[in-house]
């Protein structure tokens, strides 16, 4: 008897179980798909030395419709880790009039590629947009602590550069002279009698 | 005084006689030890063919002991080349009388071991390619660039300090040796005098060349032990915190150079029977320069153990490991058999012979690779870490292959050479007759 209520528990549970997924399935399939969304940049002027660059988007649907409140992050793209390696730098949420920045500080020197990305949400599509600025480099807020002896370091390697070119200049010196006192002229070979061009040669 | 160093009735002819003898005597011997020698530099290269092919794993090396015998090899190889060239080049500028028959044996082995031991630090590379990336990328405040440079400037330098005293000689050739030897060999003869003559104004510019590369080889070879010193005190590595590196290694390379010389010129003696040109007292004189550079390195060995061992402060550091751990054997067998025993060899009147003298310079030789690695390994072994361990670095097959078979191109070099170059100078062979000369008076 026991037996039997555990088999009819058993089999109310699974067909409760294989309803409730079916009619999910259903009401999803059933559902709007996510609205597309379009992240524009908005111009990154190049830094200005000492200053931060302003990150800028602009999250619209697809009829250009400002999307407010919505997170957008932005990154970096190094290139050191491979060209699709990003690295975060920081997040901001879009205002009315769909609009997200964030202040950066570039950390090199030169081109930066950077990305926003906004991140798919159960009603909205994600959608990112790259776009690239040049910076003159971090401003350090220390000064490096200068080594012992600086001015010898300095000038260390030009000393050693000169004394490198000396020597090179004597091999060259050395070579050109012997090879021009060579061609000089000597005997005829048959006509060197045996040791007589050794004769009184001595270092 | 003049030291008699040759037989009194040696004539000049009979110097060049003999000084050619090997250009003209191959035979079978020849032959069969150059095909020995030729199959060991084969299998060196095979072996370094694997490694190549599977990477620097094959090998005993790693991340803490990244140089074992190739970086040791290096130092020794180099050393003797070094060696052999400050030897030959203070010889010739203090105008030492029985030098004739040494210079061009010194200049020849200076030659053969910087060939050979200058392709180790791209062996220790792995990818050899890899040796382009430091001059390419080399920053001059790195020592790897500085020893790039030095070695640079050395395998020139040793280059012209044994060809230019040869210009002469191979004029010799050029006009007596005829048909006495092949097309080719008349061919390079005539190449190499580059139009010597012996007229008046070449005589005296080969002299004033071969003086100035004298002086010049001085200070850049000294320079490639001095650099490879500092590659090694500039680290931070306990055990190679020294101030004395650079002398150090330079009176070991002029110890293992004098040393090597010896046993070359006992080797060649016997080969070509130089009997009445190389004398018992040539190995004597060198032998007493033995004594002294050995006395003088191990000064500087007591002195830099010393200085360490007394600062030392906690246990299992690389002088323990050298002096009472792993490798005390080798050290003290260094110590032992490579430095006092060889000296009291040559110090005691019944053994200071050519035999005995040989023996002491080739122990001396053994005993100074045995020092090379000495500093190399242990240095390397001990952690830099807190609490770290002592590595144990074993070479493999592959290592000990390619140091054999560079320790066989040495006289494969030098069999090469001297069935090319004459094996004494006879560009200078005047002076040796007039020592002769006066051993008569």
């Amino acid at each position: 008897m026991t037996l039997r209520r555990l088999g009819f528990a058993l089999a109310m549970a699974v067909a409760g179980s294989v309803l409730a997924i079916t009619s999910s399935l259903g009401a999803a399939l059933a559902a709007d798909p996510p609205a597309p969304t379009t992240l524009t940049v908005l111009p990154t002027a190049d830094q200005q030395p000492g200053k931060p660059v302003l990150l800028s988007a602009k999250l619209t649907d697809k009829s250009g419709q400002p999307l407010g409140n919505q997170t957008i992050n932005f990154f970096v793209i190094p290139g050191v880790f491979g060209p699709d390696a990003m690295m975060r730098v920081g997040k901001a949420v879009t205002d009315g009039t769909g609009v997200a920045q964030i202040p950066y500080t570039p950390t090199w020197i030169g081109d930066v590629k950077a990305a926003a990305s906004f991140t798919a949400t159960p009603t909205l599509a994600g959608s990112q947009a790259t776009f690239q600025f040049k910076t003159v480099g971090p401003v350090r807020g220390h000064t490096n602590a200068e080594f012992g002896l600086q001015a010898v370091r300095d000038w260390a390697p030009w000393v050693v550069a000169v004394l490198v070119a000396a020597i090179w200049a004597t091999f060259i010196i050395v070579i050109v002279r012997t090879a021009i006192a060579m061609r000089s002229g000597g005997p005829k070979e048959s006509s060197t009698p045996a040791g007589e061009h050794l004769a009184g040669a001595k270092t | 005084m003049t030291i008699a160093l040759s037989s009194p009735a040696l004539t000049q002819s009979n110097i060049r006689e003999a000084a050619v003898k090997p250009i003209l005597q191959g035979g079978w011997k020849w032959w069969s030890l150059f095909a020995v020698l030729t199959a060991i530099i084969a299998a060196g290269a095979a072996a370094y063919g694997y490694q190549v092919m599977k990477g620097l794993n094959v090998t005993g090396l790693d991340q803490r002991v990244s140089w074992g015998f190739y970086i040791s090899n290096l130092i020794f190889f180099m050393g003797i080349s070094y060696g052999a060239a400050i030897a030959s080049a203070v010889m010739r500028l203090t105008a030492v009388p029985w030098r004739h028959g040494l210079t061009r044996m010194l200049e020849t082995i200076g030659l053969s071991a910087a060939l050979a031991g200058a392709l180790f630090p791209v062996l220790d590379l792995g990818r050899p390619d890899r040796a382009w990336y430091l001059i390419r990328y080399g920053q001059i405040g790195s020592p790897v660039v500085w020893d790039v440079i030095v070695v640079t400037n050395y395998l020139v330098a040793v280059l012209l300090f044994f060809y230019l005293p040869s210009i002469p000689d191979m004029a010799y050739c050029r006009d007596q040796l005829g048909q006495k030897v092949g097309k080719l060999r008349r061919g390079l003869y005539r190449g190499l005098a580059v139009g010597y003559g012996g007229r008046p104004n070449q005589r005296r510019v080969l002299g004033q060349s071969i003086t100035v590369m004298s002086i010049l080889i001085i200070p850049v070879a000294a320079a490639v032990p001095s650099v490879l010193a500092w590659l090694f005190s500039v680290t931070v590595r306990p055990g190679w915190d020294s101030t004395i590196f650079a002398p150090y290694f330079v009176l070991g390379a002029v110890f293992s150079g004098v040393a090597s010389l010896v046993v070359v010129m006992a080797l060649v003696r016997k080969a070509y029977h130089l009997e009445s040109v190389i004398t018992e007292q040539h190995f004597k004189m060198l032998g007493y320069g033995l004594i002294a550079l050995g006395a003088a390195y191990l000064y500087f060995m007591i002195a830099e153990y010393v200085t360490e061992g007394y600062k030392m402060g906690e246990a299992g550091t690389q002088l323990e490991l050298v002096l009472t751990g792993r490798l005390a054997w080798l050290f003290w067998t260094f110590v032992i058999g490579g430095i006092i025993l060889p000296i009291l060899a040559i110090a005691l009147p019944f053994s200071r012979n050519i035999l005995g003298i040989t023996i002491a310079a080739f122990a001396m030789v053994l005993g100074m690779y045995a020092k090379r690695f000495l500093i190399v390994v242990p240095g390397l072994a001990e952690s830099i870490l807190p609490a770290g361990t002592l590595e144990v670095y074993h070479p493999t097959w592959v290592e000990i292959t390619i140091t054999v078979a560079a320790a066989a191109a040495i006289p494969w070099l030098l069999m090469v050479f001297f069935r090319l170059f004459p094996v004494l100078s006879i560009y200078e062979d005047g002076t040796a007759e007039t020592a002769a000369a006066s051993e008569g008076e």
